[in-house]
């Protein structure tokens, strides 16, 4: 081991000049800070450790192999199907070296930021949908009338039911309702007028009424009770969009023609 | 040899759970001012040194049980001490983008700064010369002007051979000189 004088004696050789600066402390150090600083780190290393030691680890677990990160066993099983699922499609296009190539290379572009705002904006078209049309129905009671299909299975069940109404009002004139259908053939002659009545009606009085008499609409029905002979044939609905309101016209249902 | 001895003290008492802090206790004591000035040297600023110095006696904690006692307690401390001050030397050269080689670099800078700063002592200017030296020359110029550590001790210390150390020393010791008598 070099003696402090071996050490000068090497530095004279070097740089008089050095040897002559006084090699003291030129920093100052807080008061007492050496006296302090050994509790300081040990209450920090407490602190460390008991805070480590709040958490849970897996390599705290005898017979664990240390280092393994502490979500491994909780995403192994998605990864490995993951890996799967990659593994299959290779398989599948192994004989398509050059589909492989392609695989991922997207040539398509879409506008700058459109991901980020395509969620906004879907979510605000959203909000604007659920509003849909409001119709109005007796005295302020309101409901939402989302999709022309209501509209349209509303104007079926009513031409329906005068359709087959008329035509059992035709074979059958003694009824007792014949009065009452043959009343409303009288007022509801036009679209308007069968919109007007849709919209006096209250979804428990259609629903009702589908309830009670959906079966008029029956297929097997219609085909007990209508003389077929009498019908138009199926190539003269093809050729001519008249046929049906001809039809309804000559068994004296002329007000229905209209909604069409 | 009664440092060696007492260092394998430490050691042993630093093994038995009930001694352990106690151990390390008496190992901070013994070496923190030695290691302290070592790295303010290097860092400068006493809050830096001190951050520098907290996390080495930490890493001496968790590192302590698996120190191979074939070295000397004191290499290894000054190793660790030495990669301690290099790594933060490493970041603030990131965050600030500035060379540290560089005589108007954020150290010097730091180093005019203070209080105590006198231009024309030669104390100060030996200061500002050593910060004007690359990072491995200051290291290698701190510990054998300041420290009057041995080659060998410090060939171990810096993984460099006693070679090169006396040549980089006699560099270091030449550059210091210049920048003295220049400025």
């Amino acid at each position: 081991m070099p003696s402090k004088k071996e050490i000068l004696k090497e530095l004279e050789e070097i740089s008089p000049l050095l040897c002559t600066i006084d090699r003291g402390h030129l920093f100052s150090v807080p008061f007492q800070y050496f006296e302090q600083l050994p509790a300081h780190i040990l209450s920090t290393i407490q602190r460390q450790e008991s805070e480590e030691e709040g958490q849970f680890k897996f390599s705290d677990i005898p017979g664990i192999v240390q280092d393994i990160p502490g979500d491994y066993f909780t995403t192994l099983s998605e990864k490995i199907f993951s890996k799967i699922k990659e593994e299959e499609i290779e398989d599948e296009l192994s004989d398509f070296p050059l589909l492989v190539s392609l695989k991922g290379k997207n040539l398509f572009t879409v506008p700058e930021g459109y991901f980020e705002n395509s969620a906004k904006e879907i979510a605000a078209k959203v909000t604007t949908n659920k509003t849909g049309i409001v119709v109005s129905i007796n005295s302020g009671k309101v409901i939402s009338m989302k999709s022309t299909w209501w509209k349209a299975s509303a104007a079926a069940i009513i031409a329906g039911v005068v359709a087959v109404s008329s035509y059992f009002l035709v074979n059958n004139p003694s009824s007792d309702v014949q009065s009452t259908y043959l009343t409303a053939q009288n007022n509801y002659k036009t679209p308007n007028q069968v919109n007007e009545a849709i919209a006096t009606l209250s979804d428990d009085e259609i629903a009702a009424y589908l309830e009670d008499n959906g079966s008029i609409l029956d297929n097997d029905l219609l085909i007990k009770d209508v003389n077929t002979q009498e019908l138009p044939a199926i190539e003269d609905y093809l050729l001519d969009d008249n046929t049906l309101n001809n039809y309804l016209n000559k068994i004296g249902a002329s007000g229905v023609s209209k909604i069409n | 040899m009664d440092q060696i001895q007492d260092d394998f003290e430490l050691l042993e008492s630093f093994k038995d759970p009930v001694t352990k802090e106690k151990a390390f206790t008496g190992i901070v004591k013994k070496y923190q001012e030695k290691l302290y000035w070592h790295i303010r040297r290097m860092v400068v600023n006493h809050a830096d040194a001190d951050d520098v110095l907290q996390n080495v006696f930490i890493k001496v904690w968790k590192g302590l049980e698996n120190f191979r006692e074939d070295s000397q307690l004191f290499t290894w401390l000054y190793r660790i001490a030495t990669n301690e001050s290099l790594t933060f030397l490493a970041k603030l050269k990131k965050v600030n983008s500035v060379s540290l080689s560089d005589e108007e670099n954020g150290l010097s800078n730091q180093l005019k700064s203070d209080s105590h700063f006198d231009a024309n002592k030669l104390e100060w200017k030996l200061q500002l010369a050593i910060q004007s030296l690359p990072e491995k020359q200051q290291l290698v110029f701190n510990l054998r002007y300041y420290d009057e550590m041995p080659y060998q001790e410090m060939s171990k210390v810096l993984e460099t051979s006693e070679g090169a150390l006396k040549a980089s020393y006699h560099h270091a010791a030449k550059k210091v000189e210049d920048y003295i008598l220049n400025h």
